[in-house]
């Protein structure tokens, strides 16, 4: 495709979208044509314009729908006027008997988001006592029938297969409503259906997205649907999702941005995938580049503060926090910033006060659920943060960290089998992230299944190199010792010995690594080598909390040597270790 | 805006920090402490609201600090500057605590100050309150309103960047948050951030601050009794107009001011939209409060029965409430109200407002420990005393009990009405000259503590003493000193410009400009609401026109009809007495000798019972005037003669002029009884007598009466056959009856 039927294509997706009220696929649609190349300014007089309908509301392609639109529009008019006042009750009621695919859209939507106001209004304050199961949207069930009464007359008439472009959005409506009803798998279907007889809706791909819960699904999915542009992006922003950052899908972006050189989503998903593979200087670097473009670009600013709170860059936190609010103070995403922020100063509360602000605004924003609930650990209200985790991943399933917040917090509670559930479901969406693995480890550790816990603990060091490419040997001495442990209590002192020694050999020094000293320390000792014993209990007698311990060898390892070297007798180790 | 903390409230913890850190060398701790106190304490007066950059400058650019080479100044700018982001603003906040002492871990070993370390500041001291609060508050804070106090901070330092670079040449115009690193000043991003910059003051004034002021304000207005004055009310409007919350007291403030601008319908309006607002957070416990501000107000503009019944409510709620002091000050309210417009009260009220009344009073304000209401209490009864003609000694001792209050308890406001009874006193028993220089001590000593009203009645009594020696001109004069600010309360410009128009028709009555004294009065006439002391002496002013006119009769109904109201009033028996010798005068002059001689005879009997000894030489002036009439030359001369060095000492021209020309006038009626030899000395005693006559005239500038005396001086001359003088004499005479 050229430039330029991408440019009309995306134009009229936009303004189809505007027409039917879906406002943020309308945002991102403009985004995305706005961050095309320029096309050359036309030279001919208007009225002979290549494509008129950039200019005036794209009409229905097929005749038929064109005279229904026609004769429909000054009701559509106003019952448009009505939504965009957000009086859906009224623009429902306005549209209740057009027949233009157009109106028949509108109509069900604005039910639909009826029903969703209405939902909002009736809900408790967030985590409030009353705060329990969603109430659900009564409208649901009612739009879903008058659809699919639509559908049955389509089937009658023998419009199946033969759909136009304007009856796409139906079905685009058919999967929001069948998702959030819980019919997923038809709700797939829908989306599908919509996407083949008109790709250039990005609201049906995002909805897609949001079904797609693993990798594998992905790929299921991803064979079933048209090639096209959109596609792409779509499947870029999926892997992100799915924390995928690996150098296929660098090169998918950079594929991506020779198409669509400036556009901020592109750029957004880049600092994603590097945020995602902690290269935080590289997202900050992205993200910096993407405020000075537009400062008043609020988008996925939560994740940037994000990676300004693991890189403990208070002042920027504290700047960002005060370009978001000047943007716009009652943004989710702005609040989580502050949130941030204040949490970043150790003030929880002021940090959970403005999470559930953001809740408040938006009960569906992942980032708040997930931070509140970190919050809510570190004021030691592991309940709340059950909570606060639990709703996170009701709202989105790909939330790693809230599935190992949930995990945390059960091993706090000493609910081990829970805990390793929730391990077992984040190491699933980060099979390489070590410190899953690590988690789960110590799980099996604490259920007394040293094999298991063997195996989990093994991943992580696998985890923990497969991150750090090129530095082959630097193994995570926590681990190593962890896994000695474990090999200990599964009566193979050699393999434990194996691993202690690895431990030590590890450049860092950390309490692991004294530890372990400390063990093979005694393990030489048993075994009656004894110099080797006496080396390593001399080096954890400088400092360090094993320093008594280490004492107390030295002593009696001394008392044994001049015991030995004295005794005519010159008893053997093993007798000396008997007695 | 913030409730607390302004940017200036950043450089003062700035300041206490470095205190803190012992940078202040011995010297400088005393300067700069008492800066930074001014500004956290209670004020004292209208500076202390706003701290600019500038005011902290000029109170530490001259101080060295314990920093060779740097000057206090120089370190603020340091610490100022350290605070380059909003995360630094926030991180100053919570180091505050740090320079507590914390309360697990003190210790109570003497504190060795090195300099640069930290020596603590109590919980409890001011200091530490004040760092404490401004940790608290900022605590409280939103983060938006942290982003305000942010800006307006940035706005704050802005101007001393040319300062803070002579020793960082690094820093730039963007310097100010190490955020805007490698942006420009075009950078879309800072026009986002800190685009409006330039006009967010928002936070230069905090809620605190408008507090601070209004109850500054209030508290003045209320001692002193003044209006805003213009500079403040400048400030208050700059400050409101800063999208402040504006307090409540505001409206008060408000309501004082109309009040006493004499703006009944605004202050009405104001004094019900205060306590409506603050209804909420009050509750019902300040109803009495509310009905004392409107009894107080709607007496203060002469309706009087609606004050009444306010009043009574108010007395009925504190009672309820049980609120002493309220009840207290509402009854010595009603007494007051009580004396002042007897005709007003309902009989309930006069019935219960006698002499126990203040017994009552006084007992009540003793046991609720009001020793400002115990002492007006006594001066009350000095003034009762006084009224009544009673003993002397009595009220001295209640001026005495009150004037003892004031000194130990320090009632600064007090001490005005206990200085000008004084001064009353004084002027009774007739010794003008300590009335005069206790009105003086007063203007020169107290005028600062004491309410507008006092200082200004104060001048005026010194004026008129002024005036009756017949100085006119320079009584005048001090009344024009008088501070152009408090005349815009209206009660006290009414009262100034009663006495400035009293003064001029007394100097035009003397001079004999009639007709200009006939508009002086229709003018003094038609203020209304003015002093009753002031209408009293209008209408005397009236009768003395009336009969230096001759219109004798109408004289006399004036007199009937004056003395009619004050016998119903139970007023001053000073002025009764007044009355009663002015008609002897009257009555005398009509030539109704045997009626006058009566009538003076019962004045000077009372005045001398009451030590008025004024009005006691009045009478005898009149007494000694009718003898002569009758040919008693010989007692009118002894009875003039015994007084006449007490006279003197009253200093009223007149009186003293009136009194020589009776000493000369019963010398030549003794002249005539007596021999050739005698007569001549006699006669030259009486001349002698007519020229202090003279002088004394002359003095008032009344031409008629030095007309008088110069025809009685001519006839004697014709007489003692001296021409030569006697020409002369007759020729001053012309001129004088002339220029009349």
């Amino acid at each position: 495709m050229d430039t330029q039927s991408i440019h009309t294509a995306l134009m009229v997706a936009s303004q189809k979208c505007s027409e039917r009220c879906l406002y943020q696929s309308a945002k991102w649609l403009a985004e995305a044509f706005n961050s095309l190349p320029k096309l050359d300014p036309p030279s001919k007089p208007p009225s002979s314009y290549p494509f008129t309908t950039t200019f005036h509301p794209p009409v229905a392609p097929s005749p038929k729908e064109a005279q229904l639109e026609f004769t429909e529009l000054p009701t559509y008019l106003l019952a448009k006027a009505y939504f965009d006042c957000r009086e859906f009750d009224r623009c429902f009621s306005t549209l209740k008997d057009c027949k233009s695919s157009k109106s028949r859209f509108l109509c069900h939507y604005a039910r639909y988001m009826a029903g969703e106001k209405r939902k909002e209004e009736e809900m408790e304050m967030v985590l409030g006592p009353l705060d329990g199961a969603p109430t659900p949207n009564r409208e649901i069930l009612p739009v879903i029938n008058s659809l699919e009464a639509i559908f049955n007359q389509w089937k009658k008439e023998g419009k199946i297969g033969r759909e136009k472009e304007e009856d796409s959005w139906l079905y685009y409506l058919h999967g929001i409503l069948l998702a959030k009803h819980g019919n997923e798998a038809k709700a797939k279907e829908a989306f599908e259906k919509s996407i083949r007889i008109y790709p250039w809706n990005w609201g049906a791909w995002v909805e897609l997205g949001h079904l797609i819960g693993t990798l594998e699904e992905l790929c299921e999915e991803a064979p079933k649907l048209p090639d096209h542009l959109i596609k792409k992006i779509w499947h870029l922003q999926t892997t992100v999702e799915l924390y995928q950052s690996s150098d296929v899908v660098h090169h998918e972006l950079t594929q991506l941005e020779i198409t669509f050189p400036n556009m901020p989503f592109l750029k957004t998903q880049r600092a994603l995938l590097y945020y995602h593979a902690r290269d935080f200087e590289e997202a900050e670097q992205v993200f910096d580049t993407l405020l000075k473009g537009d400062p008043h670009r609020l988008d996925a600013l939560d994740h940037y503060s994000n990676i300004l709170y693991v890189m403990e860059r208070r002042p920027k936190l504290a700047f960002l926090a005060q370009l978001a609010t000047s943007t716009d103070r009652f943004r989710p995403e702005t609040c989580c910033v502050v949130g941030n922020y204040y949490s970043l100063k150790s003030e929880h509360e002021k940090a959970v006060m403005y999470f559930r602000r953001a809740l408040t605004l938006d009960r569906s924003f992942l980032s708040a659920w997930t931070l509140m609930g970190h919050e809510y650990v570190e004021m030691k209200n592991t309940h709340a943060a059950i909570e606060a985790y639990r709703r996170a991943v009701d709202v989105n399933r790909k939330d790693y960290r809230a599935w190992y917040g949930l995990g945390l917090s059960y091993e706090v509670l000493e609910m081990h089998y829970y805990a390793l559930f929730y391990f077992q479901r984040a190491a699933s969406l980060r099979p390489y992230d070590a410190q899953m693995w690590q988690a789960m480890g110590s799980c099996f550790d604490h259920m007394n299944r040293p094999q298991e816990a063997i195996k989990a603990y093994k991943r992580a060091l696998v985890a923990s190199s497969h991150t750090t490419p090129g530095e082959r040997g630097s193994f995570d001495p926590t681990t190593l010792y962890s896994i000695g442990l474990m090999y200990e209590k599964t009566d193979n002192p050699k393999e434990a010995a194996k691993y202690m020694d690895m431990c030590v050999n590890e450049d860092v020094e950390t309490p692991a690594t004294n530890k372990a000293k400390m063990w093979l320390a005694r393990w030489e000792f048993g075994n009656g080598n004894w110099k080797r014993a006496g080396e390593l209990a001399n080096e954890l007698c400088q400092d360090g909390p094993e320093i008594e311990e280490a004492k107390a060898l030295v002593r009696d390892l001394r008392a044994r040597m001049e015991a030995y070297h004295t005794s005519p007798l010159r008893l053997n180790n093993q007798t000396l270790l008997v007695a | 805006m913030s409730r607390y903390l302004t940017p200036g409230k950043v450089a003062l913890l700035c300041l206490v920090e470095l205190y803190a850190e012992s940078r202040f060398p011995n010297q400088s701790i005393l300067p700069v402490l008492s800066f930074v106190l001014k500004h956290i304490v209670s004020p004292k007066d209208s500076t202390g609201f706003l701290v600019t950059l500038d005011q902290i400058k000029a109170a530490t650019v001259n101080e060295p600090s314990a920093v060779v080479g740097r000057n206090i100044f120089d370190l603020l700018l340091k610490k100022l500057w350290e605070i380059n982001s909003l995360d630094a603003l926030h991180t100053f906040f919570t180091n505050l605590e740090t320079y507590l002492i914390d309360t697990e871990g003190a210790n109570k070993s003497a504190v060795v100050r090195v300099h640069g370390e930290k020596s603590p500041l109590s919980r409890s001291s001011v200091l530490g309150c004040f760092v404490r609060r401004a940790a608290l508050e900022h605590t409280r804070m939103a983060f938006t309103d942290a982003i305000m106090l942010w800006k307006s901070f940035v706005v704050y330092r802005e101007p001393t960047l040319p300062e803070w670079r002579k020793r960082n040449l690094g820093a730039g115009p963007l310097s100010f948050d190490i955020n805007l690193k490698g942006l420009s000043l075009e950078d879309a991003l800072f026009d986002h951030v800190y685009g409006r910059l330039k006009d967010g003051r928002e936070c230069h004034i905090s809620t605190d601050d408008v507090e601070r002021l209004l109850e500054f304000q209030v508290d003045a207005m209320q001692r002193m009794g003044t209006r805003i004055p213009s500079e403040i009310q400048e400030q208050l409007r700059t400050m409101l107009s800063l999208n402040v919350i504006i307090p409540s007291l505001n409206h008060y403030v408000e309501f004082l001011n109309s009040w006493r601008a004499g703006d009944y319908a605004g202050a009405f309006d104001n004094l019900h939209r205060y306590f409506d607002y603050t209804m909420q957070n009050r509750d019902r416990t300040f109803y009495q409060y509310a009905l004392l501000n409107l009894a107080i107000l709607q007496a203060d503009f002469g309706c009087y029965r609606e004050s009444v019944l306010a009043m009574q409510e108010t007395i009925n709620t504190a009672r309820e409430n049980k609120d002493m002091a309220c009840l207290n000050f509402a009854l010595s309210w009603f007494y007051h109200f009580h004396k002042a417009h007897p005709q007003d009260c309902p009989e309930v009220i006069s019935s219960r407002m006698e002499r126990e009344s203040l017994q009552f009073l006084k007992a009540k304000a003793k046991e609720a420990g009001m020793h400002h209401l115990q002492s007006m209490a006594h001066l009350s009864e000095a003034k009762q005393l006084l009224v009544g003609g009673e003993s002397i000694p009595a009220a001295f001792e209640s001026i005495l009990r009150s004037s003892y209050l004031n000194v130990t308890k320090n009632i600064h406001n007090a001490i005005g009405s206990q200085i000008l009874l004084q001064s009353a006193i004084w002027g009774r028993l007739g010794i003008s000259y300590l009335s005069w220089m206790n009105c003086e001590l007063f203007l020169a000593k107290y005028k600062q503590h004491a309410p507008i009203e006092d200082v200004v009645k104060a001048l005026c009594r010194g004026a008129y003493i002024i005036s009756m020696r017949g100085r006119f001109d320079e009584a005048l004069e001090r009344l024009e000193e008088v501070d152009q600010e408090s005349l815009r309360t209206l009660k006290v410009y009414q009262y100034w410009s009663t006495y400035i128009g009293l003064l001029k028709l007394r100097r035009a009555i003397h001079r004999s400009d009639l007709a200009s004294a006939d508009i002086l009065l229709e003018q003094l006439a038609a203020s209304p609401l003015v002093e009753p002391d002031c209408a009293l002496e209008t209408a005397m002013a009236k009768i003395d026109l009336q009969m230096r006119r001759g219109n004798f009769s109408a004289a006399l109904a004036g007199i009937t009809k004056l003395a009619d109201e004050l016998d119903r009033d139970k007023a001053d028996v000073y002025h009764r007495i007044r009355l009663m010798t002015l008609k002897a005068q009257l009555l005398a002059k009509c030539g109704r000798a045997p009626k006058a001689l009566s009538l003076g005879l019962r004045a000077a009997a009372i005045a001398w019972r009451s030590r008025l000894l004024p009005m006691l030489f009045q009478s005898l002036l009149v007494i000694s005037t009718i003898l002569i009439h009758l040919s008693e030359f010989e007692t009118a001369y002894d009875l003039m003669d015994r007084i006449m060095p007490q006279v003197l000492e009253c200093e009223d021209a007149l009186l003293n002029a009136q009194c020589f020309s009776v000493l000369a006038d019963s010398l030549v009626g003794l002249a005539g009884k007596s021999q050739e030899a005698e007569r001549r000395e006699e006669l030259h005693r009486a001349l002698e007598f007519m020229d202090r006559a003279g002088a004394e005239y002359a003095r008032l500038g009344d031409g008629e009466g030095r007309a008088g005396v110069m025809g009685k001086k001519a006839r004697i001359m014709d007489y003692l056959g001296d021409r030569a003088v006697r020409d002369e004499v007759v020729k001053l005479y012309v001129q004088l009856k002339r220029g009349g």
